[in-house]
């Protein structure tokens, strides 16, 4: 797998140019769009505070803040890219807004790293994920290099797996994920 | 890089690879994942579609302005308003003490 910055730069999908509205690009996404989006929002949603947004309310949410302008459209970015970071945010903000809710404290920052309740909730995740790829050794081998933050060609040296055996094993990541996000509900 | 046994950190690295994995996913795989899922694959394109037609005409009408990150906690902190009272669905907003706020809850 390489680098995020890299694959960002081979996105195919195209950017709108400024003067196309973000419900218009919206409109015209393809089907295979809207299965990467499905997909996308239920990846994320799996980060999010027990008991409260779905997946679509997720998505909802990023996409109307989209629409409103209240997170603008950078130009260049792709659509697809340029919602899944307004859904990552969102699923931070979350994280805040429950925090608050509970009062509890918040000691460093953002939180993120050192709230108990967010690593413990990460740690179910984790072993989720996990478990989706638990017939696969050579995917649960990727997996865990890049919950580490490895990169591709560590990941390769770390698991000793030729580039060929790593790109298929990519390949089928990428069709469980896919799958994953079809499913027909769920969180 | 990462480098950590923090849950937090590693889940953030792991769904920051699987997203660029699923955005950078070749378009006629995407297909190919939608033909065998059938007419689940249908359903599921179909929801999404509507989400985002619902989320447009809503935009449209000026019905679902949002507020910006983290306002509406301070707005229920400041009127004491409690999540109960929040909206139960999509589609509900108007039972919300603050119609603005788009949140849907299930």
């Amino acid at each position: 797998m390489t680098g995020t910055s890299q694959q960002i730069k081979d996105w195919s999908r195209p950017a709108a140019p400024p003067q196309r509205g973000v419900g218009a690009a919206l409109a015209a996404l393809s089907e295979e769009d809207l299965l990467r989006l499905r997909a996308i929002a239920r990846l994320r949603a799996r980060s999010l505070p027990p008991g409260g947004m779905t997946w679509s309310d997720l998505l909802h949410e990023a996409v109307l803040r989209a629409l409103a302008g209240a997170r603008p459209w950078p130009q260049g970015v792709p659509l697809l890219a340029f919602l899944a970071g307004a859904m990552r945010s969102l699923c931070d903000e979350q994280w805040r807004r429950h925090r608050r809710q509970d009062h509890l404290s918040i000691l460093h920052g953002s939180g993120g790293a050192h709230d108990p309740e967010r690593a413990c909730a990460a740690a179910e995740v984790l072993a989720a994920i996990q478990r989706l790829f638990a017939s696969d050794e050579a995917a649960l081998k990727v997996i865990t290099g890049l919950m580490s933050g490895m990169a591709a060609g560590e990941i390769r040296c770390h698991c000793d797996m030729t580039a060929v055996e790593y790109d298929t094993t990519r390949r089928r990541i990428r069709r469980t994920m896919l799958r994953y996000g079809l499913a027909w509900s769920g969180p | 890089m990462t480098r950590t046994s923090n849950p937090h950190s590693r889940l953030t690295a792991l769904l920051d690879a699987l997203e660029a994995e699923l955005l950078a996913a070749p378009a006629d795989k995407v297909r190919d994942a939608l033909r065998e899922a059938g007419r689940a694959g249908n359903v599921a394109c179909q929801e999404v579609r509507a989400l985002l037609n619902e989320a447009i005409a809503a935009s449209e009408d000026g019905s679902a302005a949002t507020l910006p990150p983290d306002a509406c906690t301070g707005l229920d902190q400041l009127l004491g308003v409690s999540k109960e009272l929040r909206p139960a669905a999509r589609g509900n907003t108007h039972a919300s003490a603050f119609p603005a706020w788009s949140c849907r809850r299930h």
